[in-house]
């Protein structure tokens, strides 16, 4: 009985074959599954890090530290109700095809509103 | 055995066929029982063994076609959620209030040191160059200690735990705890509360949505703004620092809604460290406090003779002489001495007037509709820190004209906004609320009081700060109406003429209001720039100015010209002639 037959082989071969392939997934799952837990241990730490962030934020825009920046920075006064308008209160321009820089400031928006000249003139000191 | 017997002529015969005629006779005797019994042994094996395979081919069917990709995969492929023991509270834009973090807190285990031969002194003082608020002699005696766990430092900063671990002395470590941060600080003190080392809620929304925080993830959202917030408390601290005053405190509220956009109490405390403050700085004016308000008071005295038709906007009191009543006697601050009609009571604060139109009211309806106002009974609200107001037990002549003019009734600051709100909303009382509301949820109201009573008086209210006590809360293009109102404290058993409450009650824009607002001062002194007043016209109607003036583009309100003929038209109030008792034609 030292002949093989050649449907053993044939299960033989099957056998390795599904035994490395199981393995290889294995393996393969195994990978993936580390790769996984690194990044969502990433995604937590980053989570950790918005909050940490957020918190700043909030921290850094308090209105009162905005007011003592904008008075050391920006020397604007605070915002009167005559600066404010409806958008029906602005007047159309006569020509509407000329380029922007090309028309002249309207001397009566400024005599309409000195303030605002003001402002802007105190803007840039 | 039936097969084996030796009755049977035949026991080893196959029972399902007969043997053939030249097949070998079977054998009798031992070997024949022996086979018969492996023959019923194997069965029972095969049997198990097919039963193991259907009970694992049937669990196989189950995991691969019936509960496919759950258990184990759907565990690992979720990213850990940062677990916090509380959840963040916003205000109404989101802006963050309240945090939890991450603070890991340095211990050491001597025990370590020691068996690493570390020299403690060098690491002591090492320890404490970067931790300069430790005391180096203490933390050599904690290192040098027999105990194998000290605490050296509770909740770092994540840069304070980067140089500790740069120090690389062994037998140091962390251990996460978390610590509750307050980035806007005083700010909103009184609101949010503060939480112990524990983080358990100590007091403000913190205390009473303690079980709330502790279990949700999505952040609590309140009805605050931040920004209404810090223009109103900036603007009341200057008022304070201004007159001298002990203290101060003031609410916006939404007048449709009942929501509370900004809620100021002064002085106020560091949530982060609530210890390092007197206690009495925890106290919450605005909820806790109750004051007798004074001619606040007026509104709702006006308000109820008019929804009443005890008397109309044309209608009048004489106010010519002081009302003597038990030991009392009733005068008036800005007196006139003479008659005044309904107007002229409300914008001159006649306490006269006030008490002779609450005593043709009567004590029943009066306590009814202050009832209906919710100024009776603590109002049902989501600060922890909450008074009830104090009323008169038994509702005498006496009471009922100084309750019309706002003494002998205390009541929170909370109360008068939801009240006043009320007044002018078109008669609407709604519940306060500090939580946002839903913007598509309908509010919830009970119809207290006619609307034609309601839009009389926003013409009364705008007439105070046009024409009488309250001209200095007039914030241009932003029609504020509101009323004055100057309380002496009690203090003891009388009256003290020289610690006053001084407050501004208003609504802006009056002729479709938005927003209430007040502003109280605890014990003002009037100054130079006063001319020596002290009274809520004086200290605090330029608060409410000023701070309308801030707000209001915030709020997302048009400034109007208050001179425009359809405005004029919807606030007019008939005033009589300054020469009689003549009406203008309204």
């Amino acid at each position: 009985m030292s002949v093989i037959r050649p449907g053993t082989i044939v299960w033989f071969c099957v056998v390795v074959a599904v035994g490395y392939a199981m393995f290889q997934v294995k393996y393969e799952v195994m990978q993936q599954e580390q790769t996984l837990a690194g990044i969502n241990k990433q995604i937590a730490d980053d989570r950790d890090q918005i909050r940490v962030l957020n918190a700043e934020w909030s921290y850094l825009t308090r209105p009162a530290r905005i007011e003592e920046l904008s008075a050391r920075f920006l020397h604007l006064g605070s915002l009167n109700s005559i600066q404010i308008l409806p958008p029906s209160a602005v007047p159309e321009r006569a020509d509407a095809g000329a380029p922007l820089a090309a028309s002249p400031p309207a001397p009566s928006t400024t005599a309409a509103a000195p303030h605002l000249a003001a402002v802007t003139s105190r803007s840039q000191p | 055995m039936s097969t084996s017997s030796p009755r049977d002529p035949n026991p080893c015969r196959p029972r399902h066929f007969r043997p053939g005629p030249c097949g070998p006779e079977p054998q009798e005797g031992p070997t024949t029982q022996w086979i018969e019994t492996s023959r019923t042994r194997l069965i029972i094996a095969g049997a198990l063994m097919a039963l193991a395979f259907v009970v694992i081919s049937g669990r196989l069917v189950e995991i691969s076609s019936l509960k496919a990709g759950d258990a184990r995969v759907a565990h690992v492929s979720t990213p850990a959620r940062v677990e916090t023991s509380r959840a963040d509270i916003t205000d109404r834009n989101g802006v963050l209030l309240a945090t939890t973090l991450k603070a890991p807190s340095l211990y050491a285990d001597p025990k370590t040191m020691a068996d690493a031969r570390i020299d403690t002194r060098a690491a002591a003082r090492k320890i404490v160059q970067v931790l300069p608020d430790l005391n180096e002699a203490e933390v050599y005696a904690k290192l040098a200690s027999e105990k194998s766990f000290v605490w050296l430092k509770r909740q770092l900063t994540p840069r304070q735990m980067a140089a500790v671990n740069a120090l690389g002395i062994p037998g140091l470590d962390f251990q996460d705890e978390e610590k509750r941060l307050y980035p806007q600080g005083r700010t909103f003190a009184h609101v949010v509360g503060y939480a112990g080392v524990d983080n358990k809620g100590l007091g403000g929304i913190e205390r009473s949505f303690d079980e709330a925080l502790r279990s949700r993830h999505q952040p609590l959202q309140l009805s605050v703004d931040l920004r209404v917030q810090s223009i109103l408390r900036a603007e009341i601290a200057k008022q304070i620092t201004e007159f001298r005053a002990v203290g101060g405190s003031g609410i916006v509220m939404n007048v449709n809604t009942g929501e509370v956009l900004a809620l100021v109490s002064l002085p106020d405390f560091d949530p982060n460290d609530p210890g390092a403050t007197p206690p009495e700085n925890l106290f919450d004016r605005v909820t806790l406090g109750t004051y007798e308000i004074g001619s606040v008071f007026k509104i709702f005295t006006v308000a109820m003779a008019l929804d009443d038709h005890v008397t109309s906007l044309a209608g009048g009191y004489d106010a010519s002489h002081p009302i003597k009543i038990d030991r009392f006697t009733i005068h008036d601050d800005h007196a006139q001495n003479r008659w005044l009609s309904v107007p002229e009571i409300f914008m001159y604060s006649s306490n006269i007037g006030a008490a002779k139109m609450a005593v043709d009211v009567g004590a029943d309806r009066q306590r009814d509709f202050l009832g209906k106002l919710g100024l009776l009974k603590a109002p049902n609200f989501e600060l922890p820190e909450i008074a009830a107001p104090q009323v008169p037990d038994t509702w005498r002549p006496v009471n009922v004209m100084t309750i019309g003019f706002g003494h002998g009734i205390s009541v929170s600051p909370l109360q008068i906004a939801s009240a006043v709100s009320t007044v002018v909303n078109g008669g609407t009382m709604h519940r306060a609320t500090i939580i946002k509301r839903p913007e598509d949820e309908p509010v919830g109201g009970r119809q207290v009081m006619s609307e034609a009573t309601s839009i009389e008086m926003r013409k009364l209210l705008r007439l105070v700060v046009e024409k009488g006590t309250g001209k200095l809360a007039e914030a241009p293009g932003y029609l504020v109406g509101g009323k004055t109102g100057t309380a002496e404290k009690v203090s003891g058993k009388h009256y003290s003429t020289h610690s006053l409450i001084s407050s501004f009650a208003g609504v802006f824009p009056v002729n479709d209001p938005r927003y209430f607002i007040m502003i109280s001062i605890d014990e003002p002194h009037g100054d130079k720039q006063s001319f020596g007043y002290a009274t809520g016209g004086w200290v605090a109607a330029p608060g409410v100015s000023r701070s309308v003036e801030r707000m209001a583009s915030l709020l997302g309100i048009q400034p109007v010209d208050e001179d425009s003929p359809e405005i004029r038209r919807s606030l007019m109030v008939g005033l009589p002639s300054p020469s009689g008792r003549k009406f203008a034609s309204n």
